[in-house]
Formats: structure tokens, sequence, C-alpha cells
């Protein structure tokens, strides 16, 4: 099955369905989704609203998406006090990049080994990284922890970058990819003397540009929002990522600050929100395009 | 392919290292020793390690908490994956007609946001929503002379409230594929349905739906994989309560391992996981493999 | 004496080897590693020790690891696995609900050989209440120097107090007193529902542990090795809680981990019960209608404690910086400006009866007055553990999902595995 992209007729076609398409059929129909729409977005405006407020407010009944007096102060403290929030910040950019990095370099090369050459072992050393697609990350927490404790590499980035390097999706999915790409070039240049290095870099992976993006924001974004792995292999705040860090903000906050956890959690969401909305079309055809692919 | 200055077999191997000594190192070499880590006792202060042979797996499966948490996981998978993938291919199917690019674009927007997001981070603001006395969700229940509910604090209630979160944040996930999917369908394959005189509901039923079986038992399959693994909305929301009415396998596993310090219980728990998701993945493929053949 | 006898004596007292633990020399580049809790405020009061203890020994690096994870139980947990991996720091921060965890495993150096050649030191400990180094002694050695200890009290709205017709609450006050006030201060809106509660049934283990002691019972037996459950008075103790509830509707529905500080401030509820902790928060709440007031009493009016310090490590290579650290950590200037934190109640008598810890509640002398009398919380080595059980089942029960008697006796059940399982 080939990935699925929304058809781009022409322009005046274009035009005309813009101007034919609201039948009076599909109106209820659209409001109604719309109306679904906005209650799916009411949890995040809700925690925008409750990130502005003032600390006793955020729990006072009754609620209120707009608050009534506004404040940037929940912002101003998660910002400026002893928690490093933009140390954290950093270091989920830092993972996140290196892991996407890492799962494009090696599943790219990997999976040009499996679809382009020949080599004995290919089909068992293939099916044994299938195996990896049922291997939860969860799973391989304890020995993980045992082994990173060993090397003295718990509480370090290391720990959450290795793990995530190791992408048997990424392999497959790019193996597939590959798979329904033509050959032609790839076999001219092999002809034309080049080497295989040759051939991969200048070749086979510029052609693989939308499965590298798509693969890239999957790794990323998985990256970004990780829980598990750094609640358990992290412990001291200067290694933290953000959602275990927020989540451990609130822990040592108590509840009485639930202003300061929103506007960490807002913040750390602002990125993703802002990626979306510039690149919505791109993000959902490469999801897309993943899924489609099996 | 042949090349001169390697032979084919030496340069599919460099390709292969590095993402393969990755994923040995990172996925393949943990699950075996989580299997290892199983057959031993560790003492978590002095790190010695006895053989303990069984008695770890005969413990979890003596365990009633063990049971609890694995008829929860399954009970979370049955609600989860039939909502996720239900709803997901019913929006999808509303989803797919004309409508003005903005109304798409706004919806894309609403559904899809929440998929981006840290699970850990909306957990956060649904546990704020979900509070009893003080949330916001029983407020407007009580606006509209609507009794209150005990989202999180009635053992029936709460892992209903928590596969509603799961829903809210993953239905957007398979709404985009399938609708994608739906999007995919040869027009003349619909149109000769319509030629035939058919209605929607049946042109739905007997060309577009087995057309887009393969996505639709891919999206279970994926949903059920990662269903089995959930643990960040449950250890936020409602830390496997109340009583262990939410437990789930991996917070199991989690805190047998980390909490109770008992590295063996928590690795034979793990083990028990990896064979259900095996276990269960096959079943999946069995059964997707006979109904796409019919 | 002659000359040259005193001479042979000067020169053998210059060339005899200096006592174990004098006052360190410096002349190398050391780090020391401390374990300390990642609060905010803990993070403030490291950084000002870190820099009054550069000025004195500039060579020496002092890396703090600050653990998120909350609550102590956790805490415990991750010093155990820094342990477990030979990382174990040279100075550890410990409550006393990890006292014994690390007596048990011998990883503190004994005290005593410090303090025997540190006569300042001793003068620091002389402030303390003696009492309160009970909570921070295993099998009667004290290896942790105090810093802090919280206990606690009822924290109420005076300005509800006033407007329902109630005077302060009396220190005298008894179970049945504490129903009829919060009974008064629970209101109702036209439609029936709740406007403000009189009482947040605490969400935490350490604010819950009152109800229990002043009934004369705990969850464990008093040496801390057997599960207590069956005692008829915990059992008494969590259906008063549960009539608080269900019964009587003066609190809201039970909520692990929260002890209702929010409901508080933003004056949704008129009393709660929990530690010194909380007041930072109000005080940045601007919630100064707050004052406090002793536990209610019942069979007994024993109050409970939990203390902190520090101490160095079995482990440490540098015994004797360390305890410079030490000193640092819990000298004067640490304990005034833990005083100005609010976060707890200082170890030392003058920090803790003085301003500013003293201003704010205005009842604050309540809490170095307790120290005297108070008991400290019984924490057995396995206390991650004991507490989780304790709360899973409490949750349950206070939730209304499970009846008293087969909640009593499924938590009896994990209880005493867990307790048979324990290394002493």
């Amino acid at each position: 099955m080939t990935a699925a992209t929304l058809d781009r007729p022409a322009t005046s076609a274009r035009l005309l369905s813009a101007l034919q398409v609201v039948h009076w059929r599909n109106v209820p129909l659209m409001a109604g989704l719309c109306i679904a729409a906005i209650l799916m977005l009411m949890p995040f405006l809700w925690m925008v609203g409750a990130s502005l407020r003032p600390a006793g407010e955020a729990y006072r009944l009754p609620p209120s998406i707009i608050p009534r007096e506004w404040t940037l102060a929940a912002y101003r403290e998660a910002l400026g006090s002893g928690i490093p929030f933009v140390q954290m910040y950093w270091n989920s950019l830092v993972v996140a990049a290196l892991s996407t990095l890492g799962v494009l370099v090696t599943a790219s090369m990997a999976a040009f080994a499996f679809a382009r050459l020949e080599f004995r072992g290919s089909t068992p050393l293939f099916l044994t990284m299938l195996g990896g697609l049922m291997v939860p990350p969860a799973l391989t927490l304890i020995p993980l922890y045992f082994g990173f404790a060993r090397l003295g590499l718990l509480d370090s980035l290391s720990a959450l970058i290795l793990p995530a390097m190791a992408s048997s999706f990424g392999v497959y999915m790019i193996r597939q990819f590959m798979l329904s790409q033509p050959r032609e070039l790839e076999e001219a240049a092999l002809m034309d003397g080049a080497s295989y290095w040759t051939i991969f870099w200048r070749i086979s992976l510029p052609q693989l540009g939308p499965a590298l993006a798509a693969l890239g924001i999957i790794t990323f974004t998985t990256s970004w929002n990780n829980y598990i792995s750094p609640f358990v292999l992290i412990k001291s705040w200067d290694k933290m990522t953000l959602p275990a860090g927020i989540v451990a903000l609130q822990g040592l906050m108590g509840a009485a600050s639930v202003s300061v956890v929103m506007a960490a959690a807002t913040m750390a969401i602002l990125p993703l929100l802002l990626v979306f909305l510039v690149a919505q079309r791109f993000i959902i055809e490469g999801m897309t395009m993943s899924g489609l692919k099996q | 392919m042949r090349s001169p200055f390697m032979s084919e077999r030496a340069s599919a191997y460099l390709f292969l290292a590095p993402g393969f000594v990755l994923y040995l190192l990172m996925a393949l070499v943990p699950a075996l020793a989580t299997l290892a880590f199983s057959l031993t006792e560790v003492d978590r202060f002095t790190w010695e390690i006895s053989f303990a042979g069984a008695d770890n797996l005969l413990f979890v499966l003596s365990d009633r908490r063990f049971w609890t948490a694995f008829g929860n996981t399954f009970t979370f998978i049955a609600m989860a994956v039939a909502g996720n993938v239900g709803l997901g291919l019913l929006l999808a199917v509303l989803i797919d007609r004309q409508m003005p690019r903005a109304v798409l674009y706004f919806l894309r927007l609403a559904f899809f946001l929440p998929v981006l997001v840290a699970t850990a981070l909306v957990s956060l603001v649904w546990q704020l929503l979900y509070s009893t006395d003080l949330g916001i969700l029983n407020y407007y229940l009580n606006e509209l002379h609507l009794p209150s509910v005990s989202w999180l604090t009635n053992s029936r209630v709460a892992m209903v409230s928590i596969v509603i979160l799961d829903v809210w944040k993953h239905v957007g996930f398979f709404m985009i594929i399938q609708l994608a999917a739906l999007q995919g369908i040869p027009r003349s394959l619909v149109e000769a349905g319509e030629l035939d005189g058919a209605g929607f509901w049946q042109i739905f039923r007997y060309i577009k739906l087995p057309y887009i079986l393969p996505v639709v038992l891919f999206c279970v399959t994926y949903a059920t994989i990662t269903g089995l693994q959930v643990f960040d909305s449950i250890r936020i929301l409602t830390q496997g309560g109340p009583g262990d009415a939410t437990i789930s396998l991996v917070m199991y596993m989690y805190e047998e391992a980390f909490g109770a310090q008992d590295i063996g219980v928590g690795s034979a728990a793990a083990f028990i996981l990896l064979a259900a998701i095996a276990v269960t993945t096959l079943v999946q493929w069995r059964i997707g493999r006979r109904m796409v053949a019919q | 004496m002659d000359r040259r006898s005193f001479m042979m004596l000067a020169g053998g007292a210059l060339l005899a080897p200096k006592p174990a633990f004098a006052a360190a020399a410096v002349d190398k580049p050391v780090t020391l590693t401390i374990i300390r809790t990642a609060s905010d405020s803990d993070v403030k009061l490291m950084n000002s020790v870190m820099e009054r203890f550069k000025k004195k020994f500039p060579s020496v690096e002092v890396k703090p690891q600050f653990i998120t994870s909350n609550p102590w139980g956790e805490y415990i947990n991750q010093l155990m696995n820094l342990v477990g991996s030979g990382q174990t720091p040279d100075i550890i921060t410990m409550p006393t609900e990890g006292v014994s965890t690390l007596g048990s495993r011998k990883l503190l150096r004994n005290l005593d050989d410090f303090l025997n050649s540190d006569p300042g030191a001793k003068e620091l400990l002389a402030d303390v209440e003696a009492n309160l180094l009970t909570g921070l002694s295993y099998q009667g050695a004290v290896n942790l120097f105090p810093t802090e200890w919280n206990t606690v009290a009822v924290y109420y709205n005076t300005k509800m107090f006033e407007a329902a017709g109630l005077g302060k609450p009396s220190a005298d006050w008894d179970w049945a007193t504490f129903l009829e006030t919060a009974k008064k201060l629970t209101k109702t809106d036209a439609s029936g529902r709740i406007t403000q509660y009189g009482y947040v049934v605490s969400g935490k283990n350490f604010s819950l542990m009152p109800w229990f002691l002043t009934n004369g019972t705990d969850r464990l037996t008093p040496d801390g090795t057997q599960s207590n459950v069956k005692d008829p008075r915990f059992k008494e103790t969590l259906v008063f809680l549960r009539s608080l509830i269900a019964e009587h509707k003066v609190s809201p529905t039970f909520a692990r981990n929260n002890a209702g500080e929010s409901a508080l401030i933003s004056e949704n509820a008129a009393m709660i019960t929990t530690t010194h902790s909380s007041v930072p928060a109000m005080i940045s709440g601007k919630a100064d209608f707050i004052d406090v007031q002793v536990f209610p009493k019942n069979r007994t009016n024993v109050s409970i404690f939990g203390a902190g310090g520090v101490g160095v490590s079995t482990a440490s290579k540098e015994p004797e910086l360390a305890w410079e650290l030490v000193k640092e950590l819990t000298g004067k200037e640490f304990e005034d400006e833990l005083a100005k934190n609010m976060r707890a109640t200082p170890a030392r008598r003058s920090s803790a009866t003085s301003s500013p810890y003293s201003d704010f509640p205005p009842n604050a002398k309540i809490f170095y007055e307790a120290a005297a009398t108070a008991k400290p919380l019984i924490a057995p080595p396995n206390f991650a553990q004991v507490e989780d059980i304790m709360m899973r089942h409490v949750d349950a029960y206070l939730t209304g999902n499970v009846e008293i008697d087969p909640m009593i006796d499924q938590l009896d059940e994990e209880l005493s595995r867990a307790m048979s399982r324990v290394r002493w």
C-alpha cells in the first residue's frame, strides 16, 4: 500500500470545491465536529488559564478559563526558583536531538544493508531485529538500570540517549520504504564503480527523505515526551528531563502550587505546539505514512 | 550488487554494525537479562546475587496483586482499543468529506494536539479536572444538576476515567491514519458501488471497510501493544488506586523492582509481560490474516 | 623539669601523630558529595552553605546531588540505589523515616567520634531539645546531627472561625469538640452543594499518624517490627476518619498525597492537619488569616514528630572535611536561614523561638513546646514499603471502596509479609 497523501487538484477545481463545500447536509455535522474539537482542546485552555492565576486562585471554584486576575507570577516562579527548569529544557532538547540523530543514522544504514545488499544471515538477523518491536522500553528498564549503575552511567543523559537509539521500528520502517523505491539509480552507480558508502550517502539517503522525516518526528516526540525512563534512571535535578521533572516538581511543591506546575507544563508543551502549527501537514503525513506502511 | 572495493558481505556487516550492536546492547541483551534476573534474588544494598530458581515466578503467579494488575491491564486494553480505534474510525468517516480548508485544519489541530503532548503532562492537568470535590468536571456536572462522579476515587469508575484520558489523548492518531486510508480508496470502487444503487452505509460496510481492513487491524495491534504498557497516566492520576483498582502490569513491575526493592520479582513480572505481548501480537496477527483473507 | 627533658618533650609532642579528627588541613583539591532533597528551599539553603564553606575551604569542591523523589520512601530508595552502585555520598541528609534503613546497613559514622574532639559542636547540640535526638537514633546510637524537625498541627482559617461565632480552638480540645467545630464550619449553598468544608482529611501518611497516636495506637508495634493493625483502636480511628467524610460530610473525598493546603489557602476549607512544610505556600499565597493549634486529643495527647539531620557516611574518604561541612550544615547561620525559609522547624531552640520563625503563624510557640514530649515516627528499614502498603489500603477504605474489616485483614496480611522479609 502506498502512502496516501491528500489530493491536490488544480486551482480552479479547488476554488470551486471550496465554494461548493458547504452542503446543507454537512453543516450540522461540521458544527458538531467543531464543538467536539473545542471540547478536546478544553484541558489545554484550562491549563493555560490556571498558569496565569495567582497562587491561591488556581483551585478556586467556580472555575473559569479566563482568570479574574492575570499574572505571570507562576511563570516567574517556575523559571526563577531553585528548580533548574531551563536546565531540564536543555536536557530534553539534547536527549531528543541526539536520539533522533542516532536513530536516523543507524537505522538508515542498517536498512540499507537489509534492503539493498545480499549477505549471509540477512534474514535471521532481520527477524531478530523484528523481535525488538515487541520489546517495550519499560521491560528493559530493570536490566538497563543495573547495567548503567555498574558502568556509572546512571543519572546521566547517555542513559536516556543510548536505549532510544536502538530502534527496531526505525529499521523496519526505513527498510519497507527502501524496498518500495526503484533500484535503478543505485545499480547504475554500482556499475560505474562507486563504493557502497558513496551509493548510500549520495543516492539512497536523499531518496529516503519522507521516511527519514517521519521517523525523525516520531523519535523526537517520543523522546521529548518520555516519562518512565527518566523517572527510573535519572534522579538528580541537573540531569532531569521535562515530563519527569515537572511531575517531580508537583510532588515536591505540594498541592498548593497548581499554577506553577501548570506554567511549567505550558512551557514544556509550547515548542511542540508551535512546531505543529507550522508543520502540521508535514507531521501528519509523516505519522500517517508510518502507519499505512504496514 | 558487487563492488570492487570491498566484498558485499563485509560492507553489509559494516552498515549493519552500529544499529545492530545498539539493538543488541540496549534491547536484546536486556530482554534476556530480564529472564536471567527473574531467576535470581538480589540484595539491593550489597548487590549480591544468588540463584533462586523459579521462586520469583511462583511468587508472582501466586500474588493476588499481580492477577489484579493483569486483569486491570486487559480490561484497560479492551476498552481503550475499542475506544481509540472505533471512535477514530467513526471520526475518520465523518471527516472524510469535502469541507473548507480552515475547518479541516482546525479539526486536525484539535484532535491531533493531544497526541503530540507528553502523557505525563496531560495527566497532571486531568488530575485537576477529575478531582471529586474540587474538580472542574464535577463542577459543571453539578451546574447541570447532575450528581458528582467519583472519577478517581471510586474503584469501578477509576479505570474508566483512565480510559477516557487515553482515548482523549490518542484518538486523533487513529483518526488520522484511518482517514488517510479512507482517502486512499480508489474512486472507481466507490463510484461502482454508487452506480449499483448502494447507500452510504452499504458502501462503507462492503467496499470501504474491507479495503482498509489491514490498516484497521494495524491500529488494533498497535493500540494493544501500547496499551499493555500503560504506566504514565495511571501512576500520576491514581498511583494504581483506589486500593489496586487501576494498577497496571508495568506499574506492578516497577513497584516490585524499585519500590519493594525486589529485582527478582520485578523481572519475573517483566518477563510475563513480555510473554503477554508476544502471545497477544501473535493471536491478533493470526486472526487478522484470516479476516483479510476473507 | 630540666631544659633537656623539656626539649625532648616538646620535640616529642611535635613529632607525635595528630589526633584523628583534628581540624583538617587542606592543601589538595577534594570533592565532597552530599545528597539532599530537591525542593526549592533545599536548593537555596544548599547554595548558601556552599558559599560559606568555600570561604573557609577554597580548595574543596562540594557537589550536591538533589534527589527529586518524593515522598520520603522514594528518597530513601534512591539513596539505596546510589549505595548499591558504589556511589555512596560523603554526607547523607536523612529524616527519621530513613534512620533505621541507614543504621541496619551501618552506613553512617558514629557522631560521638566527631563530637568528642570538637567542643564547639557539642555546644551546638546543647541548644537542641534532647528528645528530638530520639528521632534520629538507631539502637541507641545517634549518627545524624539534627537540622530540623516537623510536627503535625491543625492549621485553621481564623476568619471562618469568627464568622461562625467560634473563639480560637483550645489547646485542650478533643475529637468530639473537633467534630463539632468542623460541623459548624461546613457550609452548603442553596442547592445543597458544599461550598466550605470544615476539615480536610489529610492524604499524607505523616499527617494521618497523629489520629492514630492520639487514640493510643499505631500501624506497627512500638518496637517497630510487627503489624499492629488488628488493634481495635486502629480500626476505631479509621472508622472515625471515614465518618468525617461520609457521615458528617465535613471533609471532601480522601485524596492521596494531598493534605488540603490549596483548599485552605483558597478558602474552600476551614481546617487542615499538616506539617510546617506547607507554610511557605501559605505565605506566598498571602493567606495571613491562618493560625495554628495543637492536635485534638482522644485517649492521649501525644504528638508525633519526624526529625531531619545530616551525617557522615562510613564510605567517605574525607571524614574530617565532611564533618566540617556537616558543621556548616547545622550551624547557626544555617538554622537561621532555615527559620526564615519556614519550611520546617529548626532543631535549635534559639532559632525556633525567635523572629522570623515565630512570626507566622501567630501561635507558633506550640511547635517547639511539643519538642520535649513528642514521639518519633516509627520507621523500620523498609519504611517505603510500609508507607505504600498502609496508604494504599487506607486510600481504598477512606474512599469508600472497601469495607473496614476486609480492608484491615488485607492490610494486616500484606504488612506482616513485608515485615517478615525485613533484614534488621
